[in-house]
């Protein structure tokens, strides 16, 4: 390799980055112990690139900044969160109605049977008369729908849920998914409960910070079952109150 | 935009990149204030898309690559810029004085200002290591050629603001900055 050669090369031996093959790199290496001038060249070339390198990067780092960059990431994810719960909830209350329409409209049935106005009657009546509480609905659930086990809400915020404004208890039909959920009705006030399972669902950010959030003039609430850590429970209700739908005092303020 | 990333994996990467970050963005901007800005920004945006980092060993120069983007929105805005022309940045310098001077930091600053970005970036990813000219070359979207002519430009103008030269001839042979490129 000649002196012009090795010159040529040199920006491309830089010591923190092999941007040569290796073969051009021992040729390169090989001149430069033979070449006293083009040597001395490469050391007062890298000495130089260093020096200003190291001036480059001194800037010094503002006290906090990193913990300030935690905190604003943090807040974005909570707002990120509170977003998506919004929409979550809205299509959770319109998605039932709308996909149940069309399952009920489209889906395909073999032998259909006629109509037994008698069954209605004796199923409508069994739905409200045998479930006055969530111990009777988990039971009835159970016989309803066995590979579907509900465990029932029985409290909003420390006050008893009134199972006796519960007017409908069935599967829903959320994203794909079939949920246990409860519609209770206070006049023209209606709360629906749905029962999420962490066996459906990617439950690990609602249940780390569940969200209550407003949209279109529902509330939607996000609440963990006590008794079961797989499952949260979604409230979606008219106005900002759960007050029609419960029972009891309101707990002291702590 | 997806989920956020998982908050242990971001929080890695803050931990192991903000400072690099930080400084790179304090010689793109040549503020306090707006490094911070623009490195929070930075780590939002990777936050959201954390997704499309395929590969965990091209973490920085994605970050890099984040910041940078959100500087040049920030620029195309502030049309009062004042910087060399890129006729005016120089060739190779002399060699300097040996021992090297210290580096004035106000100076060194000053200098960053007067380049062009289109010369400004080339030469901080070059001084940030771990970029390789294929890097910087990519984050750029420029010719490998071109990365290393503004390159040379570039260290020639900081050389001539920062560093005196020395009082010996140039050797023969040794090449211009604008020679072959």
């Amino acid at each position: 390799m000649d002196c012009k050669t090795a010159r040529l090369l040199l920006d491309y031996a830089r010591p923190t980055s092999a941007e040569l093959d290796p073969g051009e790199a021992a040729a390169l290496e090989g001149h430069l112990a033979a070449c006293a001038d083009c040597d001395a060249a490469t050391r007062a070339e890298r000495q130089l690139d260093d020096h200003l390198g190291r001036a480059v990067r001194d800037v010094p780092l503002p006290d906090g900044l990193r913990d300030r960059l935690l905190d604003r990431l943090a807040a974005e994810r909570r707002a990120w969160y509170r977003r998506k719960a919004r929409r979550v909830g809205a299509f959770a209350a319109v998605a039932v109605l709308i996909l149940g329409f069309f399952l009920w409209r489209y889906w395909p049935r073999p032998n259909l049977p006629t109509p037994d106005l008698d069954f209605l009657v004796e199923d409508v009546s069994q739905n409200n008369n045998a479930r006055p509480d969530a111990d009777k609905l988990q039971d009835w659930f159970r016989d309803k729908h066995p590979d579907r086990p509900l465990i029932a809400p029985r409290e909003f915020e420390q006050r008893r849920l009134n199972y006796g404004l519960l007017t409908y208890a069935a599967l829903a039909d959320v994203q794909g998914q079939r949920v246990p959920m409860l519609l209770f009705t206070s006049g023209a006030k209606q709360a629906r409960v749905y029962v999420l399972s962490a066996r459906q669902f990617n439950l690990d950010e609602l249940r780390r910070d569940p969200p209550t959030v407003d949209s279109k003039g529902y509330t939607v609430a996000v609440r963990l079952c006590p008794d079961d850590p797989t499952l949260v429970y979604i409230f979606v209700y008219t106005g900002n109150s759960m007050a029609p739908f419960v029972t009891g005092p309101p707990p002291p303020f702590g | 935009m997806g989920l956020p990333g998982s908050q242990r994996t971001v929080q890695r990467l803050v931990d192991d990149y903000y400072p690099a970050l930080y400084r790179y963005a304090y010689r793109l901007s040549g503020s306090a204030a707006d490094a911070e800005d623009l490195t929070q920004e930075a780590f939002c945006k990777a936050q959201l898309n954390l997704s499309q980092l395929r590969d965990p060993a091209r973490a920085k120069a994605w970050l890099f690559s984040i910041l940078r983007n959100a500087y040049l929105h920030r620029v195309r805005a502030d049309r009062q810029q004042h910087v060399l022309s890129l006729e005016d940045v120089g060739d190779v310098a002399e060699p300097p004085a040996d021992p090297l001077p210290d580096v004035d930091p106000e100076r060194l600053q000053r200098a960053l200002d007067e380049l062009p970005e289109a010369f400004r970036t080339p030469i901080l990813l070059y001084y940030f290591e771990d970029f390789s000219y294929r890097d910087i070359a990519g984050q750029m979207d420029l010719p490998l050629g071109t990365v290393m002519s503004r390159l040379a430009r570039a260290k020639a103008h900081l050389r001539s603001r920062l560093l005196p030269p020395a009082a010996e001839v140039l050797a023969d042979g040794r090449r211009r900055a604008t020679d072959g490129l």
